[in-house]
């Protein structure tokens, strides 16, 4: 089965052109950067429409390139429709947006929110929480990076997976969250264009009564709407978007650097917007066995259909969308996990008189540490990006019960909120191994939310509002 | 279990594996029995077997008497298959020589291909719903009420 589809000079040549294109547009964003604000939040003044194409573009990562078409291969329907499932989301995210911003007008991360409103023993399990997920993430990303480069143009896994966390670590480096955004607007309407136009070759070379056809009599199981593991699967997913999305400080950020009223409208609009990329993406994978394509591993299905849909010219245009899917999200982390390290574990517990350009270099030095442990933790290939990022399900879905009660309920305090979150990270991972990835998310919340609803009938906390923001401003003040 | 009995286990035991071993040597496609709950699975071989005039075929009988589909080989030497309803499946690498003469490399591997219960998935999902409920009724109700709070 021939697959390679560029020739490596090619391949390595857009990776060049591209990689200094991204550096060269951070390092003169980072011009405009003159304070921590500036570099973490982009000065908390992002406009509407940078707004929706950032949460957008973020959300559109390997998860909807090359994972979406995986678990459509592995799952078929419901594996596609569960994925477009993660845009509720962003959507459910609108409203907490709003709130954050007025509970913390001068909040920097999610783990001030946590510790805070909960104490140290909830941060610190909320912390965990976060690093895994983060570095699970960021992993995925780099490993998607390889396998990308390997399934279009042959060239080797290390190298591509290289390359793409070098250049996102340069221009992430250089101009901070504006740089982020701003390349996560250019990223979006690249990645839209993309993947309108691979899906439209797609019906039209290959065809729908072909695809259905070849998949009913090769893998019938695919378009079973009674397929037991991906019925499974289908609410895991949703639960494990909301995780991943109530959690993470990526999303925290971007809630403390949107303009007032602009989180709510924004994040509302790119779930809206999201939600059918899947379902485009993933699509292309049921074409698979009409095209005669078997991949090697289930993560690669989506490449090697576009390349081969497409032919040469095509598959240099699906590496540009993917990549820049990939570069959108990997420097969103970068950003978002050096600020909780920073600004968490590195003001909150090593040095707590840090001064604003203390944490600036901090910050800095951060970014460039996550990408080298990234790095050392892509070499190994251990295993496909969907099983990866669902084995960090198990964590964030613990997550998501905490937060709403944090940002809306005086009761639940700070012991039961931990342990919600332990309880409920370990028994997904107890269903991770004994049942399958693909129902991690889905145990782990359900034992996070009994946690927390004894907590509240349990003890009040009658925890009071006014000491977030107050705490904010004593801290804002401080930096 | 007296030490002399105990030795003689360990060293039946042991010359099993080995001729086990050797027989797994001969084979090319990896692993040789398998089984798979979600109907998808991969199976390996030496990349060097790789080419155009091998493929993998599948069949429902031990004998390959019907081959029901014959794959192309990834180069990477591995390949991952999906969408098996329950059953059980053989494969075999094939090599179809220049002169067209078949000639197969191997024996063959299973993959027993069992899907988890239905009822027990639809048990999952109704769970899901119910909860995905009490989440968006929850995050609703707490917005509406988010002045007064």
């Amino acid at each position: 089965m021939d697959i390679i589809q560029i020739p490596s000079v090619w391949a390595l040549a857009i990776l060049l052109v591209f990689g200094a294109l991204w550096v060269a547009f951070g390092w003169w964003l980072g011009k405009k950067n003159n304070s921590l604000d500036d570099f973490m939040l982009a000065g908390r003044n992002v406009g509407f429409a940078f707004a929706t194409a950032t949460a957008m573009a973020t959300w559109i990562t390997s998860n909807t390139t090359l994972v979406a078409p995986q678990l459509t291969y592995q799952f078929g329907i419901w594996g596609m429709v569960g994925y477009s499932m993660a845009a509720l989301g962003l959507i459910l995210f609108a409203p907490l947006a709003t709130r954050i911003k007025s509970l913390m007008p001068n909040g920097y991360t999610c783990g001030d929110f946590i510790r805070q409103r909960y104490g140290r023993f909830a941060w610190y399990v909320f912390l965990i929480v976060s690093m895994f997920y983060a570095f699970g993430w960021l992993v995925s990303l780099g490993m998607a990076g390889g396998i990308l480069l390997s399934a279009l143009s042959g060239i080797d896994y290390y190298i591509g997976m290289s390359a793409i966390l070098l250049i996102c670590v340069l221009y992430t480096l250089l101009g901070g969250l504006r740089a982020v955004i701003a390349t996560d607007f250019i990223q979006t309407i690249i990645i839209l264009l993309g993947v309108l136009w691979i899906a439209y070759v797609c019906l039209q070379d290959v065809g729908l009564e072909k695809i259905y056809s070849s998949v009913s009599h090769e893998s019938p199981e695919l378009l079973n709407l009674l397929f037991p593991a991906a019925i499974m699967f289908l609410f895991n997913n949703i639960f494990f978007g909301i995780g991943e999305i109530f959690h993470s400080n990526v999303w925290w950020s971007r809630a403390f650097a949107f303009k007032k009223d602009v989180g709510k409208k924004s994040f509302l609009l790119s779930g809206l917007l999201w939600f059918p990329i899947p379902i485009v993406t993933g699509f292309i994978a049921l074409s698979a066995p009409a095209l005669n394509i078997y991949p090697p591993t289930a993560d690669m299905i989506g490449p090697l259909v576009a390349a081969k849909l497409l032919g040469e010219i095509g598959a240099i245009f699906v590496f540009v969308v993917v990549f820049s899917a990939l570069a959108s999200s990997l420097d969103s982390l970068l950003a978002a996990t050096s600020d909780l390290l920073t600004k968490d574990i590195y003001k909150g517990l090593i040095n707590k008189k840090a001064s604003k350009q203390q944490l600036l270099r901090v910050s800095k030095i951060t970014i460039v540490s996550l990408g080298i442990v990234t790095w050392i933790l892509c070499l190994p290939r251990v295993t496909t990006l969907g099983e990866l990022l669902n084995f960090t399900g198990a964590f964030v879905a613990s997550t998501i019960w905490p937060i709403v009660f944090g940002l809306y309920q005086r009761r639940l305090n700070g012991l039961y909120a931990g342990l919600a979150m332990l309880i409920g990270t370990s028994l997904g991972l107890v269903g991770y191994f004994t049942i399958g990835f693909y129902v991690a998310a889905l145990i782990s919340c359900l034992f996070s939310l009994i946690i927390c609803l004894i907590g509240i009938w349990l003890k009040n906390a009658n925890f009071q509002w006014e000491n977030l923001n107050e705490s904010n401003k004593k801290q804002a003040g401080e930096m | 279990m007296s030490l002399k009995r105990w030795f003689a286990l360990v060293i039946i035991a042991g010359i099993s594996h080995f001729s086990c071993a050797a027989e797994g040597g001969e084979r090319a496609l990896l692993p040789v029995e398998q089984t798979s709950s979600e109907g998808y699975f991969t199976l390996k071989w030496d990349p060097s077997i790789s080419n155009n005039n091998t493929q993998l075929q599948m069949s429902l009988n031990r004998d390959f008497r019907q081959i029901l589909q014959s794959y192309p080989l990834p180069s990477e030497g591995k390949i991952t298959l999906s969408g098996y309803a329950t059953g059980d499946y053989y494969f075999r690498l094939h090599n179809l020589s220049p002169n067209h003469q078949p000639e197969n490399i191997q024996s063959h591997a299973l993959v027993k291909v069992s899907h988890r219960s239905l009822e027990s998935a639809i048990q999952l999902f109704i769970l899901g719903i119910l909860l995905f409920a009490g989440l968006v009724v929850c995050i609703f109700k707490f917005s509406k009420s988010e002045s007064s709070i």
